[in-house]
């Protein structure tokens, strides 16, 4: 998937820090979390907080872990990775961890027996050859490691893991050929106010990413952009074409929108959006158009269904709005349900995932989270597992105990279909999704939220554009 | 060829170039990753920043287009190292040489051909036999062995051809004043004291290493508790099994194999180079000063930074730190203050590769002024020219300056003017870190490839990993150094007294510089180094040590230890032991401390002096998350002592003007700190300094 001779350049520190910012927000926050007040960070974990105070609450128990290194029943090590070494831990055995991250202030606790680090690579250094790929190599340690999981030498509690199949290298690729097909690029950009906040263009090649560009690159080629977002994206997007490779999907919007959006959970946040040229996508190849009707399926789901108290749609037929394409996808049932089930994952679910990636905080008291939108996710979930078509493979997303998020229904497969069948019934889509969606929210903000004003006026100006 | 008289060599303070002196002031640019009309811009940009030394990687990747074929321009332009050597000459630059043969860079196989990498002859292995995978992006691979013959073979092919396109560019010919040797040498990061290194040329190496350490073949097996009759009854441990040990035989009776295994390891990497450096001596790259730069995790590598500076001139840290790794900046730069000959960062971060956590272009300008604040020297900036894989350079990659350039300008500009690489931090007080205790916890490592450097490199304890075992002794030594080191390190801050961190294999001569020496000791010790503690007492230096007198020698064989004169022996059981500890010991001496203070307690402040022990530049950090108005305030020898006489400051970096009667009042953002140059100060009717700026 990645190139060995892959090229990453053209960013500063603040626009790469920004990119990373916008798809991993903690990893740039965590860099910004409390200096250590003791002159010896180690000394301040060791001598204060494992020894003394590592049995409670602790402020930073997200992502901190504890870690116990067992050899016949004895603890031989136990540290926890922001309060450091945990004496005289009381290690419950491999098989009966459920207390100890709670008891330790931890997200999850990890038990090692003595040797297992070291078989673990040893397996996975054993079984890569030259011609692996990147994608090949971390298959082949995550094999590994469940090895060494399902052999019950490395115990993690809570397991981070679902136990689904991995792909092949050959099936990952197969994936990628759809998001991003050889010798065309995809290109994000994001502007705050008048200038550019961050951009990526990413290029695959002979089947794998082998450029991947920043803005400097990007300004060197467009020469100084004007400022206006909405009208800046050609350029961009011209640039891209011209030096990278055809751009087979853009994202451009302003920082505030694209940051709401990838955190956001909101059903049909993204179709709205789109559909508003609040952030445009262009252009628009069909695994993301199909992913955008999902979307505003879902968002015409929840929205019926609230207003309607339940049931399955309200009086909304979901199902006569996404016709089109579902009618290609129920004769191919079959056919995708072996992709996903081969696969392992859902190559859209990911996207879906990826795109709405959320922040913990924000999750709890974001925009979406009003007790509206609460109530509508959970009836949405009643309606969801009788109903709604596109979700065949729920059966799958049980077994991987997701079935509490919705994102995990949204499983619309793509990889085999037809191009010029999907195109059409994309078009198609893409003209009822404007629809569905217009007609929902007015019906819903005039009822729900009183008069809609950005959408509407959204739709406005792609009208006047 | 014979060698040349030194033109060029390592001073106190810098680089002495001819009959100049200069500050070890250096930019990286890789040639070969920039369009060749990007070379003169870029290049000017760097001198521009203040920078009077380019640096650059030579990659044996790039060159080698087959085997014993290298292509130096004729092919691709870029890659043309002789005529950017030239070109840095022409712009009246010097340039910092570094051809290997391990450069990472973030190339896909560190810099060595993939051919190389993947010959079985050259890989090293682990205890089984097999190849040892790095797990680094774009593509994970076996790294090479610093034993194997065949390796050495193919890098003195390599070096042949560096040397053939740039022998007769060395200072005084041409610009070159340093040559880098290898890069960061911890096997590659899969340092772990059993990760390697199993090569039958190693196993080799280690045969004659310990009969030689211990003088003869029965005396190894006497040392190591095992029955040797002949060389080949040599081999490494590859695993750390404790026993439970009996009255007769405790649990450490069976430690020295593998502290010999741990010695054995930094002696593999300092061999290694040695033969490196030869190599290209041989070759006729020659006649300047040679460096070896370490990675982050120093205190848990398998190399030893004093062995090192044996074999090459200078031996620095590299930094790539957040603002909120403050103190792991602080407790590197010490133990670089303390140990190295000159404090230098052969890299100091500006931005990142892509593949890490984000640094921001205020974490890299923190760390640089954090690290200048306790005693660094010299610093290369690491990139000073953006490149493919790279992020944040404060030059892009068509030459032009990023607004971050500013920053760095200011700063070396503050460091030219002030002649900061001449200035002294005094430090009074040296915390030795015990080499043999060093070896202990990594031979006690427990998470294997997740190795004690990558475990210390991440911010954790550099014992954090060690084993909780007490191996016969009254706790687990592996552990409880540290514990030591850092309570005093804690309680030597908080009672102002200005500190370095000590490697145990320094020369004896280096203790004479301090005071105070601080010695953790628990049952078995390095006679060797003991004596050096004893002799220092005897000369008059204080001596602090605890909480076990040694009884043991690193062979665990019992052996009278000497009890240092006037020696204060310490319990550190709590933190409260340390304070009682350090204020016993101002009471001793009470000119340890500085008399330059700052508050609230979590300011710092230290002070640089000039040749005549004149304050010249004074850095407050203030390392928290809050805002802070701190009040610095100065007393003692460099009070006014009631004249009522100011001296003045002047912030280097913003231009702001203070007066600093008794005290000065100062604000300081978070995560921020001010290099305050004293432009006036407690001479004779406050003369102007002598500023050159």
């Amino acid at each position: 998937m990645i190139s060995s001779d892959v090229r990453i350049q053209g960013f500063d520190a603040r626009a790469f820090t920004n990119l990373v910012s916008l798809f991993a927000p903690n990893v740039v926050f965590r860099q910004e979390r409390d200096p250590a007040d003791s002159d010896a960070p180690e000394h301040q974990a060791a001598g204060h907080a494992a020894e003394d105070d590592a049995r409670g609450e602790s402020p930073e128990r997200d992502g901190s872990l504890v870690v116990v290194v067992s050899k016949a029943g004895n603890v031989r090590k136990a540290f926890h990775t922001v309060h450091g070494r945990v004496r005289d831990l009381d290690f419950p055995g491999f098989d009966r961890l459920e207390g100890l991250p709670e008891m330790y202030g931890a997200k999850r606790v990890i038990a090692l027996r003595e040797g297992s680090l070291e078989d673990l690579f040893a397996r996975a250094s054993s079984r890569m050859h030259r011609e692996d790929d990147y994608v090949a190599q971390v298959l082949h340690v995550i094999r590994a490691i469940r090895e060494e999981m399902d052999e019950g030498r490395i115990v993690v509690h809570p397991r981070p893991f679902p136990s689904v199949p991995l792909p092949t290298p050959q099936l990952v690729r197969r994936t990628l050929d759809s998001v991003l097909p050889d010798d065309r690029s995809f290109v994000l950009a994001v502007w705050r106010g008048h200038s550019l906040w961050t951009a990526a263009i990413l290029r695959r090649r002979a089947g794998e990413i082998d450029w991947i560009a920043g803005p400097d690159q990007l300004l060197a080629w467009t020469g100084p952009l004007g400022g206006d977002w909405r009208r800046d994206h050609r350029l961009v997007s011209q640039a891209a074409a011209e030096h990278v490779a055809p751009v087979h999907l853009g994202l451009y919007g302003d920082l505030r929108s694209v940051r709401r959006l990838l955190r956001s959970r909101e059903a049909g946040a993204w179709a709205k959006a789109v559909a508003s040229r609040e952030v445009i996508l262009h252009p628009t190849p069909p695994y993301v158009a199909v992913a955008l009707g999902a979307d505003a399926a879902r968002r015409v789901a929840q929205k019926s269904s609230a207003m309607f108290g339940g049931g399955l749609f309200g009086g909304f037929d979901p199902l006569r709005r996404l016709a089109p394409v579902l009618g290609v996808l129920r004769n191919r049932v079959g056919e995708v349900a072996s992709v996903t089930q081969a696969l392992g994952f859902d190559p859209l679910k990911l996207l879906a995932q990826f795109l709405q990636r959320v922040d913990p905080v924000e999750a709890n008291e974001g925009e979406e989270g009003s007790d509206v939108s609460r109530v509508e996710e959970g009836r949405y979930g009643e309606a969801d597992a009788e109903s709604v078509v596109y979700s065949f493979d729920r059966e799958d997303a049980a077994n991987e105990g997701e079935d509490h998020d919705p994102l995990a229904r949204t499983s619309i497969p793509y990889a085999d279909l037809d191009a010029d069948e999907l195109d059409s019934a994309m078009r198609g889509l893409e003209d009822d999704v404007d629809d569905s969606t217009n007609e929902g929210e007015e019906a819903l903000d005039e009822d729900v939220d009183g008069p809609a004003t950005g959408e509407r006026e959204g739709t406005r100006e792609r009208g006047d554009d | 060829m014979p060698p040349r008289p030194a033109k060029v060599a390592i001073t106190a303070h810098g680089l002495r170039v001819g009959d100049r002196e200069i500050p070890i002031h250096a930019g990286a640019m890789h040639y070969w990753r920039l369009d060749r009309e990007a070379w003169r811009p870029a290049m000017k940009e760097l001198h521009a920043l203040g920078l009077p030394i380019v640096e650059t990687y030579v990659p044996w990747q790039v060159h080698e287009i087959a085997p014993g074929n290298y292509d130096f321009g004729r092919v691709d332009p870029k890659k043309d190292l002789r005529a950017f050597v030239e070109l840095a000459q022409e712009l009246g630059l010097f340039v910092f040489l570094r051809p290997g043969p391990h450069i990472n860079s973030e190339m896909t196989w560190f810099g060595l051909p993939e051919r190389i990498v993947y010959d079985k002859a050259c890989q090293a292995r682990s205890p089984s036999q097999g190849p040892v995978v790095l797990a680094f992006p774009p593509r994970m691979f076996p790294v090479p062995s610093y034993a194997s013959r065949t390796y050495f073979t193919e890098v003195a092919r390599w070096y042949e051809a560096v040397a053939d396109e740039v022998r007769d560019l060395i200072y005084p010919n041409g610009p070159i004043v340093l040559l880098q040797v290898d890069n960061e040498a911890s096997y590659y990061f899969r340092d772990a004291p059993y990760d390697q290194d199993y090569h039958p040329d190693a196993i080799e190496q280690l045969r004659d290493w310990v009969i030689a350490r211990h003088g003869s073949i029965e005396e190894a097996a006497r040392a190591h508790r095992a029955s040797y009759t002949k060389r080949e009854d040599i081999t490494p441990p590859t695993r750390f099994e404790p026993t439970e040990g009996t009255e007769e035989r405790p649990a450490w009776d069976a430690l020295a194999v593998h502290l010999d295994w741990a010695a054995f390891r930094e002696d593999l990497i300092t061999r290694a180079i040695k033969e490196f450096k030869e190599m290209l001596a041989n070759v006729g790259l020659t006649g300047v000063p040679t460096t070896h730069n370490l990675p982050l995790g120093e205190i848990s590598s398998p190399t030893s930074l004093p062995d090192l500076e044996d074999v090459v001139d200078l031996v620095g840290l590299d930094y790539y730190h957040a603002r909120r790794e403050h103190r792991v900046v602080k407790r590197r730069t010490l133990y670089l203050a303390g140990t190295s000959r000159l404090p230098i960062a052969p890299e100091l971060g500006v931005g990142a590769p892509p593949w890490f956590t984000p640094l921001s272009h205020e974490d890299s300008l923190y760390t640089a002024m954090v690290a200048y604040a306790y005693g660094l020297r010299g610093m290369c900036l690491y990139m000073a020219v953006d490149r493919d894989r790279w992020y944040g350079a404060p030059i892009d990659a068509q030459g032009n300056p990023r607004l971050e350039a500013a920053g760095w300008k200011r700063l070396i500009h503050a460091l030219e003017t002030t002649a900061f690489h001449t200035l002294v931090r005094r430090t009074p007080v040296a915390i030795l870190l015990p080499r043999e205790y060093m070896r202990l916890s990594r031979a006690t490592h427990l998470l294997g490839p997740f190795t004690p450097v990558t475990v210390e490199a991440i911010g954790m304890s550099p014992v954090e990993a060690s084993s909780e075992d007490e191996l016969g002794f009254e706790g687990p030594i592996q552990v409880l150094w540290w514990k030591m080191v850092a309570r005093f390190a804690e309680a030597l801050s908080a009672r102002n007294v200005p500190y370095v961190l000590l490697d145990g294999d320094v020369p004896e001569a280096r203790l004479r510089s301090f005071r105070a020496i601080i010695v953790p000791s628990f049952d078995f010790a390095s006679p060797q180094r003991w004596r050096a503690i004893t002799q220092f007492a005897a000369d008059g230096g204080l001596v602090v040590h605890g909480p076990a007198m040694p009884r043991l020698d690193e062979t665990f064989t019992p052996r009278p230890f000497e009890v240092p004169r006037d020696a204060q022996r310490v319990l550190v059981d709590r933190d409260e032991d340390a304070f009682a500890a350090v204020d016993a010991l101002i009471a001793r001496a009470p000119e340890l401390v500085l008399d330059v203070t700052a508050s609230p307690s979590a300011i710092e402040v230290t002070v640089h002096e000039d040749g005549r022990g004149a304050p010249r530049v004074i850095f407050v950090m203030n390392p928290t998350k809050e805002a802070v108005r701190a009040v610095v305030t100065r007393s003692g020898a460099w009070g006014d002592s009631g004249t009522g006489h100011s001296w003045k400051l002047e912030d280097r970096m913003s231009g702001e003007r203070f007066t600093f009667g008794t005290s000065v009042e100062l604000s300081l953002p978070a995560a921020s700190l001010r290099m305050l140059e004293v432009i006036e100060g407690p001479r004779e009717d406050a003369r102007e300094m002598g500023r050159t700026g």
